[in-house]
């Protein structure tokens, strides 16, 4: 990734390891991204890849047990990690905040929805008059569409996808420049899932914050995202723009089997796959490239070292040997 | 659908639940007259979102949960009232796998210690019940099986406890096999085995599956026929293969429009976007899509549209279809 | 689909792994593990060695008289005498022997009724539950030791089985709902519904499947039952109401106190009854404390990761590892 000076989030060669009773583990391993502002960065991989550790890591809300042990993140600009403990609560939801997958743990569910959007405002901008803290979450209601009478509504009278929208609606409340979007939809049905997306796309349009979005469904990922990273065993395979995801371009061998394993209803009807193999032990992580027991295309080189993410011609990154050869005799052929 | 060959069949089922809300309390039908067969040998797919009762109606065609009024048949006998020893029998031929794969194993046995119960229960004399298990382990791909024997719950991946449910299911030697969403709960990479391994299990032994699930292509990939329900009505019903060319009703639309990632356009306030439980109530006589259909008539909120036959294995229940209704917009 | 869980170890899917299992036999691990329920075993098996080995080391039958009244301790009699002339030690170890057998005996029959009120109706459902959960509400609002008191005196000769059932018979209510409330939750797990689907009987499901995975719960509220009926048999005995002809640790107050124990700072023949009481009490609230701290990973304690040490720890690897 290039040296970029906009770049909203810069995550520059970054380890967050696990403390547990197996051992160490290395949820995120040496990994390097940037997001200019604007933009939506789709994070994709299996559950135990480490995109939601990479998420906690950029929000500072590793769990005790965890620590980023290397590398360095700032969110514009500024680290998380050099700020004293008020600074830091006061930076996280005014710059940078969070999406759950279940709006449920953002929630409090014996207070009513209304109140504790009101208590973003009074902790954070507490200048704000009452008259002016109920205009601005009218107008935030409005932008994610649910009529402002749902505010004396606890949190279980919503539906899932209300829920979400309100969840959206907070996020947003303090004009955030960056928001991390853990799984925001895979709790919800097909038609609500696409709802909530098309709120998400239309939304980010009018504010322009950025987005860390999380996922481990590649199409859903493809369809939001303006550039995608796939994640395994704690590092990026792949990177590049999401158009390279829904196109028949070359991927690394764990991209193509998360491609291959999704039904899809256009097209040739075709036989579907799971990535063969188990997810990876990150307490005893194999030597070289972390995928090459589940890989097809594996030969000794892979064995002996870890692959680094190589620009290849259509404007992706990939890590992966057998790519790199691919590529080269191409070149010579 | 040829008589002879057909397994199971729901006439007019109607399940109902009563339901408290705050102090009131309430009738709620999450089956409401649906009328469905399954053939021998084929794989039904029933789709439908939260709330459509899809889950209700797969565990009382599972004889969980009891029917109010209709009747349901297997293999021509009534099975709509069982006693509890009878139900002991009819699940000898019916089984069912769970959605949530974290529940649906005793977390304090092994893999052997879960399944050697019923493998013996339902084991013919010649064969010991080793031999068995060694078997179906070796069908569902649960190797090396030494190995998982001996595991407990926990120490599998999800992919893995749904192999153990679903052994545990084929111990019976059922006829129809009812999967609740078998596979919402893996990871998106991890579903097509199992889904591979139902289709392969419908080839190899026989065995006649209803696939319940709320993903539509899903649900297209695997199934040969599919009703798609909503609201505790079903809204369609149509061969799988014809689904994505042919479907008529406005909300197996919308489902496809939402599996492309397509947006129809949206009002300006959102219900949510589920289905709003009002519609589930006995009391609602509508069309249960009427409050979310963007062609809703005046009369889609006063009448409940009927199933009208559009073809071979096809039918669709909308007053759009049958002319007696006036569109009030595009 | 469920929550899943923000952190890759936790991460539900991501293959096997070998952990030690929290609900298996939780119970019979909580010994190796943990030292408050070393210590509380250790005493409890100490009551149970002294009831029953009662005959054997009493030194004097507990109802002979024939000792000088009010004697301080002394190497004939250890913990003394009685106001009428008995040996405290000998009352006080037949007294173990009996109370302990009433307290295990009104346990038993109190969670047969728990078990068959609070457990079974909750996993068969339907009206049988809705009749019984009223019933054993209706038990919990009636106090206990007023019940007991009219039941005892209701009884004239009360004897050692009498004392029993009427204990058991009023302690049952509270350990039916805990019980109940346990079954309900499982009762409703897919793999209670799978047990059933694969043709095994109520009885079965019941016992193999349900009763297992909430053994330490029902050992919590065996052991609970157990100091709770010990503390009424105490209770009615000194209240006189029990069986005043036999002698237990409840029996050994009343006879104190009304001997006037008190006034005499005869101290001797107070102490040993009131000490069985609260000593075996202490060994069984120690016990739960253990299966509690076992199987609650809540009261566990954690180790926090510290950055230098997982920093220098993660460096270590790498260098070991080729990277």
């Amino acid at each position: 990734m290039t040296e970029n000076n906009s770049a909203i989030l810069r995550i520059g060669h970054v380890s967050v390891v696990y403390e547990t009773e197996a051992g160490l583990a290395p949820a995120v391993n040496d990994v390097s991204l940037e997001l200019e502002p604007g933009r939506i960065l789709g994070l994709v991989g299996e559950s135990g890849c480490g995109k939601s550790t990479l998420a906690q890591a950029i929000m500072g809300l590793l769990p005790p047990n965890a620590s980023l042990v290397e590398g360095q993140i700032t969110v514009q600009g500024r680290d998380l990690y050099t700020m004293s403990e008020p600074a830091m609560r006061a930076f996280r939801w005014k710059n940078v905040s969070m999406v759950f997958q279940s709006a449920l743990v953002t929630l409090n569910p014996v207070i009513p929805v209304g109140k504790q959007f009101e208590e973003i405002f009074t902790v954070h901008q507490p200048a704000m008059s009452r008259a002016e803290v109920r205009r601005r979450i009218e107008e935030l209601l409005v932008l994610v569409r649910i009529h402002p009478q749902h505010l004396r509504n606890f949190s279980h009278e919503l539906s899932g996808g209300m829920r979400q929208r309100v969840a959206i609606a907070m996020a947003i409340a303090l004009d955030p420049a960056l928001i991390i979007m853990d799984e925001p939809t895979t709790a919800l049905d097909a038609v609500v899932q696409q709802e909530i997306l098309d709120e998400i796309r239309r939304i980010q349009e009018i504010k322009r914050f950025a987005v860390v979005f999380i996922s481990h469904d590649l199409r859903l990922v493809s369809y939001i995202s303006s550039e995608i990273a796939v994640m395994y065993a704690g590092k990026i395979v792949e990177y590049g723009p999401a158009q390279r995801f829904l196109s028949e371009a070359r991927h690394h061998p764990y991209t193509q089997g998360l491609l291959d394993s999704i039904p899809h209803l256009e097209g040739e009807r075709f036989t579907i796959h799971s990535v063969p193999g188990s997810p990876p032990d990150l307490v005893h992580l194999v030597s070289g490239c972390a995928f090459h027991p589940r890989c097809a295309a594996a030969h000794e080189a892979c064995l002996a070292a870890a692959p680094q993410l190589k620009g290849v011609v259509d404007s992706g990154q990939i890590a992966c040997f057998d790519i790199e050869r691919k590529q080269k005799e191409e070149a010579h052929g | 659908m040829d008589k002879t060959k057909e397994l199971l069949r729901g006439d007019n089922l109607v399940v109902q639940f009563r339901q408290t809300q705050g102090f009131r309390r309430t009738l709620i039908c999450p089956v409401n007259e649906i009328s469905l067969a399954v053939a021998a040998n084929e794989i039904l797919g029933i789709v439908g979102e939260s709330g459509s009762g899809k889950t209700t109606l797969g565990r009382a065609l599972a004889g969980m949960t009891s029917i109010v009024r209709g009747s349901l048949w297997l293999k021509g006998q009534n099975v709509s009232r069982l006693s509890r020893k009878e139900l002991r029998k009819y699940w000898s031929q019916v089984q069912m796998i769970f959605q949530d794969v974290y529940n649906s194993l005793n977390p304090i046995y092994t893999v052997e210690q879960q399944l050697s119960f019923p493998i013996q229960r339902h084991a013919t004399p010649t064969q010991s019940v080793r031999e068995e298990l060694e078997n179906l382990l070796q069908i569902t791909g649960l190797t090396p099986t030494a190995a998982v024997r001996a595991r407990l719950p926990h120490e599998l991946s999800g992919g893995q406890r749904q192999r153990v449910a679903i052994v545990r299911a084929l111990a019976a030697r059922p006829d129809l096999l009812i999967a609740d969403e078998p596979v919402s709960m893996l990871d998106v990479s991890l579903r097509a085995d199992i889904l591979q391994l139902l289709a392969r299990l419908r080839n190899d032994l026989g065995l006649a599956i209803v696939y319940i699930t709320h993903d539509l292509p899903s649900a297209v990939y695997i199934a040969d026929r599919i009703l798609v329900m909503y609201g505790g009505c079903l809204v369609e019903t149509i061969r799988a293969d014809a689904l994505i060319r042919e479907s008529r009703h406005p909300y197996t639309e919308r489902l496809l429009a939402a599996a492309r990632f397509e947006n129809p356009g949206s009002s300006p306030f959102s219900g949510g976007g589920s289905a709003n439980s009002s519609v589930l109530l006995t009391s609602y006589r509508g069309c249960p899509y009427a409050p979310r259909c963007p062609i809703a008539a005046q009369i889609c909120s006063t009448t409940r549209p009927s199933l009208i036959r559009m073809g071979r294995d096809h039918s669709a229940a909308c007053h759009a279809l049958s002319g007696s209704h006036q569109a009030q917009s595009g | 689909m469920a929550e899943m869980t923000a952190s890759p170890l936790d991460a539900k899917d991501d293959g096997p792994r070998r952990a030690p299992n929290p609900s298996r036999f939780g119970w019979l691990r909580v010994l190796k593990k943990n030292r408050k329920a070393q210590a509380g075993f250790i005493i409890f098996m100490g009551f149970i060695l002294v009831a029953v080995l009662a005959p054997e080391i009493a030194r004097y039958s507990p109802s002979n008289t024939n000792f000088p009244p009010l004697q301080p301790p002394s190497a004939q009699h250890w913990f003394g005498t009685t106001g009428l002339g008995q040996d405290v030690y000998s009352q006080f170890i037949w007294g173990t022997r009996s109370s302990l057998i009433v307290g295990f005996g009104a346990t038993l029959i109190s969670t047969l009724l728990a078990v068959a009120i609070g457990m079974y109706p909750a996993y068969w459902g339907g009206w049988l539950d809705r009749v019984m959960a009223t019933f054993t509400n209706i038990f919990l609002v009636i106090p206990g030791l007023p019940l007991m008191i009219v039941a005892a005196a209701y009884v004239h000769h009360s004897n050692t089985l009498t004392m029993m059932v009427i204990i058991g018979l009023t302690g049952w209510a509270g350990r039916a709902r805990v019980l109940r409330s346990q079954t309900l939750s499982l009762a409703r797990r897919e793999f209670v519904w799978a047990a059933r689907l694969t043709g095994a009987s109520d009885w079965r499901v019941l016992v193999h499947e349900i009763l297992p995975n909430m053994l330490s719960l029902f050992m919590a509220s065996l052991l609970y039952g157990i100091l709770g009926a010990i503390l009424a048999e105490a209770g009615l005995e000194f209240l006189g109401l029990g069986n005043l002809s036999g002698i237990s640790w409840g029996s050994l107050l009343y006879w104190a106190n009304n001997g006037g124990a008190v006034l005499d700072g005869a101290w001797w023949w107070l102490l040993p009854g009131g000490l069985g009481i609260a000593v075996f009490g202490t060994s069984l609230a120690l016990m739960n404390f253990g299966l509690d701290e076992v199987t609650n990973p809540r009261l566990r304690q954690t180790s926090l990761a510290s950055k230098d040490r997982l920093s220098r720890a993660w460096r270590a690897l790498k260098g070991e590892s080729p990277q």
